[in-house]
Formats: structure tokens, sequence, C-alpha cells
């Protein structure tokens, strides 16, 4: 069964180039441009995993995993925090907000793929 | 990397910058308002992560400086000075030129400035071109409870990378604790994997197919390693559990008012785990008795001319498959006429019974020639060490032990290196299979004709002028039929004794998965365990030791004793 | 047997039982200790076992000994046939969970005994050593008897740590402790 990741990051190029390389190993790949823009997506499609970015327009990553988390249905689908804070703060709120850990931007396409392994069957 | 893919980070990067010369000119006329300095925030956190994705690592630097001044600006209640956003321009028209490929201006002094227009204390970290500006990281925790959307890795352990500066990138070859029950989980694991790796190459066997084979080929070496690993990540040193025998050594030095010294030689000798942990019962046991009983009081020894602190001495060494341990006292010795008497006494032998030396002190480990009481009379032994011999033969090793008037006892214990997973020795025998520990086996010789003879009395083969007894397999086990020619016979030893073992066919080398008899079948000694090959079905592993010692029968003595003790 | 007595007490008027044949016996074993039944599988005869469990066989992966109540009942041994079976229980030996085979010649039903219809095993009347037998029960107007398995396997370990002289060339071996 082919996993779905949500990809929600207000930059066009970041989105793409995760999304290229999750679809290159063999991931379907929902993109959103802020939380409002995610939130409206998965209201209509069951997602396995989703990689958030922090500072976005509309709604920031905090809250957009707080709303997402605010559904039952979805206490099990695997959040992971992209940051580019190295910092202890932000990926404390992320982890309290729900999300199950976080990887700091910039990274490569192995360590991304590396991490969506972990997360989520591919 | 595309190109399409580049050319859109670098609209992207463009209307970033514009939007945040934009903001910075805004701010001039308006340096209160929070809306444009998140603006310019954002602005340039999206920069800094893009940036540093796409390669521009100087920029991602140099950006994260930048954006740290208004951080600081937006976490505060300050406003945007003009002197900040004049800088700010300054540092914008930086990061074009980056994004350009050159280089111009002073980042430092521009970063400095930056810090010092929005009155942090605290030094802005400079661009370091040549480091990534954060420490590129991951800390992923998958939770702990199954998750039908989750991968959950067997054995299902959290993963973390543990947080903090101090911890941050722990790349250094560093030490995890794990629990023992995992290491079980990951052997019994391994065992399945050989198992079914087994399954495989019989499989690939029988097609013929070279495709198949290859595959199988890379399996077997990449099961074969993964049983190594595993078993190495098993392995430890004797010496976590020695420090409870100084602990013992002071104490039984403080309770019999002799003076001890106890060596340790091969400390850092490693065995699996599990009988690691299981030799410590043992071995204190033993050490107890050897300082109650071997070690004669410091008087006797002074007048005896022997150094006043008797000594214990402990030590470990690999030898083969095996790994020796030996614990030798300097004391007294075994009085084999004392322990003669004790075993008559106890209706072990009878009183008339021939037996060597060697035989009289091996008594000691037999059930019920020490009872609960302490026979302190004696020279020592015997308080429980059937109990010592016992376990140690549950760990599939043995027990030896020489002893001199006035010299010292010393009790040598084999054990095997694992208790999971050995080579082994697929033979037939009638056409039943059995596996012998290839650890033990010293060579295979074709049976010559003229000894295949059932009726022979002296069963002895010569090798290379070596003579060495032989067991017919098919006589043990009680086979039926008569066997085909070319027999062979494996020479396997244990213990500096050796035998050979008739069988009719040596099928090759496989790994084998040692499973427990049951309660049932354990006092088979003749078998150490079973094992299940490839083909589903069950093959029993052949106890070497036993066997050599039953290739020294019938020896009349012996043969008493037994009936003695039965 | 103080075994069904507490059995009954116990249970609610009914035992769920699988009844299977050995020789021309109908015996019931408690549905709750079978794990599974199985195809005759191949089996490793076990050379110097005691003839009451004499192979071994590989059930999902875990050596298996498998047990032959005929040879405790001394009923007749007839070979492997089309309704050969082997029942795989959840046992107990030396306080331990274990996991035993046992051959039945061929595997009836699950059913439900009533406990109003368990005797203890009469003194005379049937070939059963009685110590093995944990009860009798009326069916159709036929025997089924319930073995005691605990008292078997606990009187064939008994037999197995005292070695008795065996007919193969003498595999058993006296305690390894003196023949060193």
């Amino acid at each position: 069964m082919t996993r779905r990741i949500l990809v929600v990051d207000d930059s066009p190029s970041v989105r793409r180039m995760v999304a290229m390389t999750l679809k290159a190993a063999g991931y379907d790949v929902v993109e959103a441009g802020d939380g409002v823009e995610a939130l409206e997506k998965v209201a209509g499609a069951e997602v396995h995993a989703v990689l958030t970015d922090q500072n976005m327009p509309r709604m920031d990553g905090l809250t957009f995993i707080r709303e997402f988390r605010a559904d039952a249905s979805r206490h099990r689908i695997p959040i992971v925090f992209l940051s580019t804070e190295s910092e202890g703060e932000i990926k404390e709120r992320a982890r309290a907000a729900g999300a199950i850990g976080w990887m700091v931007k910039p990274f490569d396409q192995a360590k991304l793929l590396s991490v969506m392994s972990r997360v989520v069957a591919a | 990397m595309d190109e399409e893919t580049l050319a859109i980070f670098r609209a992207e990067a463009d209307s970033l910058v514009e939007s945040l010369e934009g903001g910075l000119l805004a701010l001039q006329t308006r340096p209160g308002d929070r809306a444009l300095i998140d603006q310019v925030f954002r602005d340039l956190h999206t920069l800094k992560g893009t940036g540093g994705m796409f390669g521009y690592t100087e920029l991602a630097a140099f950006v994260h400086g930048f954006e740290s001044a208004f951080e600081a600006l937006r976490s505060g209640s300050s406003v945007a000075s003009s002197e900040l956003v004049a800088i700010s321009l300054k540092a914008h028209d930086h990061i074009v030129a980056l994004l350009d490929g050159q280089s111009s201006g002073d980042p430092d002094a521009i970063l400095a400035g930056l810090a010092a227009a929005v009155g942090d204390q605290t030094p802005i970290p400079g661009p370091r071109p040549d480091v990534a500006p954060v420490a590129a990281d991951i800390d992923i925790v998958i939770p702990p409870e199954p998750q039908p959307a989750l991968r959950v890795q067997p054995p299902a352990a959290p993963v973390s990378v543990p947080e903090g500066p101090a911890s941050a990138p722990a790349k250094s070859s560093s030490t995890i604790r794990i629990s023992a029950d995992r290491l079980d989980e990951m052997m019994d694991r391994v065992g399945e994997l050989v198992i079914a790796e087994a399954r495989l190459a019989e499989i690939a066997a029988k097609s013929g197919s070279p495709t198949l084979m290859s595959v199988t080929e890379d399996i077997q070496r990449l099961a074969t390693g993964m049983r190594d690993a595993t078993m190495s990540i098993r392995m430890t040193p004797l010496s976590s559990i020695t420090g409870r025998f100084r602990r013992l050594v002071h104490d039984l030095a403080d309770q019999t008012g002799k003076p001890i010294e106890l060596v340790l030689e091969g400390e850092d000798t490693e065995l699996d785990k599990s009988v690691v942990e299981q030799l410590a019962e043992p071995l204190m046991h033993l050490i107890r008795n050897a300082a109650d009983h071997g070690l004669e009081d410091p008087m006797t020894r002074i007048d005896l001319d022997k150094p006043m602190a008797g000594t214990i001495t402990l030590s470990a060494r690999h030898s083969g498959a095996e790994v020796l341990i030996q614990l030798a006292d300097d004391g007294q010795g075994l009085d084999a006429g004392r322990i003669r008497a004790k075993a008559v006494e106890r209706g072990l032998i009878s009183a008339e019974a021939d037996l060597s030396r060697n035989e009289l002190l091996r008594l000691v480990f037999a059930p019920g020639f020490s009872t609960a009481e302490r026979v302190t009379e004696l020279s020592g032994r015997g308080v429980g060490m059937d109990v010592v011999s016992r376990t140690i033969s549950d760990l599939r090793g043995s027990v030896d032990l020489d002893s001199e008037p006035g010299q010292g006892t010393r009790i040598t214990l084999r054990l095997p290196l694992t208790l999971a997973i050995i080579d082994g020795l697929l033979v037939e025998v009638a056409g039943e299979r059995f596996t012998i520990p290839l650890a033990a086996v010293e060579e295979i010789v074709e049976l010559p004709e003229i000894l295949d003879d059932q009726q022979a009395t002296a069963r002895l083969l010569d090798i290379r002028g070596r003579l060495v007894p032989y067991l017919p397999l098919r006589e043990v086990f009680g086979s039926p039929g008569r066997p085909g020619p070319f027999q062979k016979i494996v020479v396997v030893s244990s213990g500096g004794g050796r035998v050979g073992l008739v069988v009719d066919r040596i099928i090759g080398s496989n790994q084998t998965v040692i499973k427990q008899l049951s309660p049932l079948h354990s006092g088979l000694k003749i078998f150490s365990g079973a094992t299940i090959l490839g083909d589903g079905a069950v093959a029993l592993i052949l106890d070497v030791p036993s066997l050599v010692t039953r290739s020294k029968r019938p020896s009349p003595s012996v043969n008493r004793l037994q009936e003695a003790y039965v | 047997m103080s075994l069904v007595s507490s059995t009954r007490d116990r249970t609610s008027g009914s035992l769920d039982v699988v009844t299977l044949r050995l020789g021309q016996d109908t015996l019931a074993i408690r549905a709750g200790l079978i794990r599974e039944v199985l195809e005759p599988v191949a089996i490793t005869r076990v050379p110097g076992a005691p003839e009451f469990c004499t192979g071994l066989v590989n059930v999902r992966g875990t050596v298996v000994p498998l047990a032959d109540l005929r040879v405790i009942f001394g009923m007749h041994r007839g070979p492997v046939g089309p309704d050969t079976r082997i029942l795989v229980l959840d046992l107990s030996m030396e306080g331990r969970a274990a996991v035993v085979g046992i051959i039945a010649d061929a595997v009836h039903e699950v059913t439900r005994i009533s406990q109003d219809s368990l005797q203890d095993v009469p003194a005379v009347g049937t070939s059963w050593p009685a110590q093995f037998v944990e009860a009798i029960a009326n069916r159709d107007s036929s025997v089924v008897m319930i073995p005691d398995l605990p008292a078997i396997f606990a009187s064939a370990l008994s037999t197995q740590a005292t070695p008795v002289s065996s007919h193969s060339g003498g595999t058993q071996l006296p305690p390894h402790q003196l023949d060193r």
C-alpha cells in the first residue's frame, strides 16, 4: 500500500525538493503551503505521516499540529517537525503539541528518506 | 537536485529578498509595527532554511545571524531603530550578493552591527562558511505503543538521539545500555533467520537456478555476519563478575583468619553473557571451598615452609571454541584416602572398589557424596560440588579436577563460547541425521575396511601412529541394518581426550541453532540438544564430551562404580 | 482422584474436550490444553529415549517431544495411517510450561462432557493403570477415558531421572559426574 505523506512548508522549492525525493522513493505526496491549507487537504484525504515547517503565513506549524491532533482519529499519525532551529525550546513545544520528533533544516535527500523509513512503512 | 528545482529556489529566494527589502523600508516609517517585524523575521527564516537545503551554506550562516537580531527584536519590546534598519539594508545587499555568488562587504562587521543595534549583549554567532550554521540533527521518538501507521522496528525500541548540546551529534563510539531481554530476543531472531536461510539453501540447491543460488549465497553470508555480530554483542568479559569474588575473598579472610591473596588472570576473556551470569554462583562456591578447606591455617603453612598467605588463582583463557576457567589454590590438596572412606560410607562405592586416584577424586562431584551437613573433617571439597558440576554441565561445559597432596587443588571448567548457535557437521547414520559441533572435530578419515567388524574387541584406530578409540554410532544409537561400505570416522576431541565416531556419510557443515531438549530427554547425556534442518526436520546434536568419556569404557572399575551408584 | 473432584468443583457442570482414538479406545483431552492438531510430520527418533517418548517433531520452529500414550496404557501401536494426527499440548513439566506432542490414531471431535457422567476408573474391568486415568465417562453407550496427563508426564520424568538398563547397546549413560 502506498503511503501518503503530507508536506507542509511555505517554501515551494523545499516542498518540491521533498516531494520529488519522496515520490522517487515510492511515497504519495500531498503538499500544502501553510497550516490552513494543510488542514483543508487532510480533511479530504487520508495521510500516513506529516512533515511540517514552523514559520508559515496564516497558520504556523505548532498551531497546525495542535489543530491536526485535535481530531482523535489522527492521534497515531506521525508528525515530524521541520525546523531550522537546533535549540531545544521549539522542539519541545513541537513535541508537546504532538510531533513525534523533529528534523533540522537543511537536510539532504538521504537523511529525509532515512527519517521517513523510520516513521512510516514504505 | 535538478535544474528546475534550483530555478524555483532562485525565484523563491528573489521574492523573499524583495519582500525583505520592502519590509525593512516600511520599518523606517513604522518602527514599532509588530506585523512588519514578524514578516521580516519570517522571510529571513525561510531564506535560511531553503538556502541551506540548496547548498547555499554561507548564505544560510549569514542569514542565521541576521535572523537572530530580529528574533531578539521580536521577543523584546523594543522598536526597530533607524540604525538597525540601515544596517539591515546593508545585510540585505550582502544576501543578494551571496545569491549571485559574489562576496561583498564584511559579513562579521554587519552582524556585529546588527547585534549592537538590537542591544544584544550576547554576540550573534558569526558566519562560519566552512561549517553548517546549525547542527544537522534529527530527533525522532517513535512512540512505544504499537501504531498501525508506523513501522515498529523489531525490537520495538524508541530510537532517540539524546538531546542537549553536550550530546548532540553522538558519533563517537559510545556505550549504550540494552536490556538483556532484547539481546535474547535478538538472538532468537537470528536463530530463526539461520533456520530460514537453511531452508532457502535447500530450495536453491534443488532448483538448480544459478540466480537463486547466488542470492542464497549472499543471504548466507549476511546471516553468518549477523550471527557473529549478534554473538559478539552478547560477549561479556569475565571481569563483569570478578568484583564480587574480590569481596568474597576479603570476607573469607576475615571469617577464617587466614590471609588470602586472590590472583585474577585473563579477566578480559569473554563469554556469552548468559554463561558468565550462570558462572558466578559455582565460582563463588569453589572459592569458598578453597578458602574454607583447601588453604591451611597460617601457622600450619609456616611449618610447611609455605608463604603464610594462601593464594587462590582464578584464570581464564580461550581454547578453540571453548573457554577454560581454572580455579587453583596452593593449599593442602585432596586426600584420596578420606574421599574413598567417605564414598564407601555413603554407599557410593563398594569397599573393595578398585579406583584410580583420579576416579577417586572425581567422586566429590557425585550427588550424595556430600549432604547438606558440612563435611569439614574432609579436606573440604564436597559441599555442593555436585551442584557446581550440574550447573556447568547444564551450560554444556565440563569440570575437571586435579590435586597433589600438599601442593593444592586445581579445578578446570571448560565452557562453550556461546549457547545459542554453533557451526555443526551434519552426518548420516542409518538414514538418520545428526549434528556434531564442528569446533570439536579434528579430522575425518575413512574407516579402514579391516576395522569394520562388529565383533572387534579392541576398537582402536591408528591415525598416523596415534591410537584413537572409535565408537560405531550405529551401535550407540541401536540403529537397524548393516552399514554400507565407505563409512567415515569423525575424530572429535574434548578435554584432551579424543574419539572417532563412525558414521555412514558426511552431509556437510551447517549453522546449527541449538534448541534445548525437553526434560523428557535432557537425561540422555549423549545429546546436548537438537536443531532444525533446512527441510524442517529435527536433528539431534551429539554431546562430544560424553562420547569421549564413553569411549574410555568399559573399564571394570568404572562399571562397578556405576552399579554402586545406580 | 482429587484432580477430578477439584475440576468438578471449579467448572459448572461440563467439560470441553477433544476426543481421539488410540488403539481401540476413545480418549478425551481438555480442549484448553490443545494448542493445535497437526498432520503427521517428519518424526526424529531419539536413540536411547524411553519408549514413551522416542520422537521429536518441529512445530513452527520449536523442537517438541512426541509422546505416545499407547505405551502407557499398553494399547496396540499401529503404524502411521491417513487418520494419524499429532496433538500439540501446553503442559507443565518440572514446574515450567512445556509444549508436548502426543500421537493419536485419529482425532474425532470437540465435544462437551457433562460432569455428572464422570466416574473414577473402576478397580477392575479395564487394563488401564488407574494412576494414569483421571476419570472415565459414559457417552453414547461407550466409554471415554480422560488420561491424567500431569501424572503420566511426572512419571515419565522420574523414570528417565534414574536410568534403567537400555536395550540398544547401553545408550543410557550413568550420570556423567561419575563418568568423567
